[in-house]
């Protein structure tokens, strides 16, 4: 049966912030723009969904005097990715 | 729907390709030590059969000096956007503590004597074989082989010869490595 995907996920911005972040121990704001080739404006919105969801928490800090937003997943947002992968595969 | 989920399976794998891409441009450190450490050592070498009264000159202006361009380097780099990955731990303690025991090895040189120089050849090739064990990178892992190698043969020689074999060991570790891995960033960067 074909399972209903997860819509935080389904969109291709928070589906990549997401990736990203699975495979690192944190990331800064810079670096996930870098990869994904996506506004500034357009990763904010979706940081904050994805902190609201609890699936990131987000540290703001100093890096020198520039703030600086350091991303990183959460228990609850590696395993909203792990079901979302699963729920992928169950439409092949 | 087959077709975007196809399409987001593949864009899972490229995202988290993309975030694999960092270490192919760390050669500059490795080629910065490499060099200056042969230098440094030659220097060392042709000096002991000169009158000259300081033969450990090359030591004392380059390592500093080394110490300076890496902070800068690291400074620079700093800049760039941020990213801590798993690897960059393991990384991190293993050479840290292969710093602690250099640091040892060096402060204990007036016991250790001939054996110091060999001691750090064979102690360095522990950390460079994680290393390239960690970035599947073969040349440090053989690079390491080779310095551990080096390392044991040199305790036969005296300290004048363990310098040029401390060149050798440099060459096979980090100077031939350096480049490779140099190499390999231009290559990804087009």
């Amino acid at each position: 049966m074909l399972k209903d995907l997860d819509p935080l996920l389904h969109s291709q911005l928070r589906l990549g912030i997401i990736s990203i972040l699975i495979s690192v121990v944190e990331a800064d704001f810079l670096y996930i723009k870098e990869k994904t080739n996506a506004s500034a404006g357009n990763i904010s919105v979706q940081l904050e969904k994805l902190s609201q969801a609890n699936y990131i928490s987000i540290e703001k800090t100093f890096k020198g005097k520039k703030p600086q937003t350091i991303c990183r997943i959460t228990e609850q947002g590696k395993e909203a990715f792990r079901r979302y992968v699963e729920d992928l595969k169950s439409y092949f | 729907m087959e077709n975007q989920v196809t399409n987001n399976i593949a864009f899972i794998e490229e995202m988290i390709n993309k975030t694999k891409q960092k270490y192919s441009d760390s050669g500059f450190l490795f080629l910065l030590w490499g060099y200056f450490v042969v230098i440094a050592a030659l220097l060392n070498y042709f000096l002991l059969n000169t009158s000259f009264a300081y033969p450990f000159i090359g030591w004392a202006v380059l390592m500093p000096l080394g110490g300076i361009i890496s902070m800068i380097y690291s400074s620079k780099e700093n800049k760039k956007p941020y990213v801590k990955t798993y690897t960059d731990d393991v990384m991190k303690y293993t050479w840290l503590a292969f710093g602690m025991l250099l640091a040892v090895l060096l402060l204990s040189m007036g016991k250790l004597g001939l054996n110091t120089y060999p001691l750090v050849m064979v102690a360095y090739g522990v950390p460079t074989f994680i290393t390239g064990g960690v970035l599947k990178f073969k040349p440090l892992i053989y690079g390491a082989i080779g310095s551990i190698v080096i390392g044991v043969v040199s305790y036969n020689y005296t300290f004048d010869v363990q310098l040029l074999l401390l060149c050798a060991s440099i060459l096979v570790s980090y100077l031939i490595p350096g480049h490779l891995l140099s190499i390999q960033h231009k290559k990804n960067k087009n």
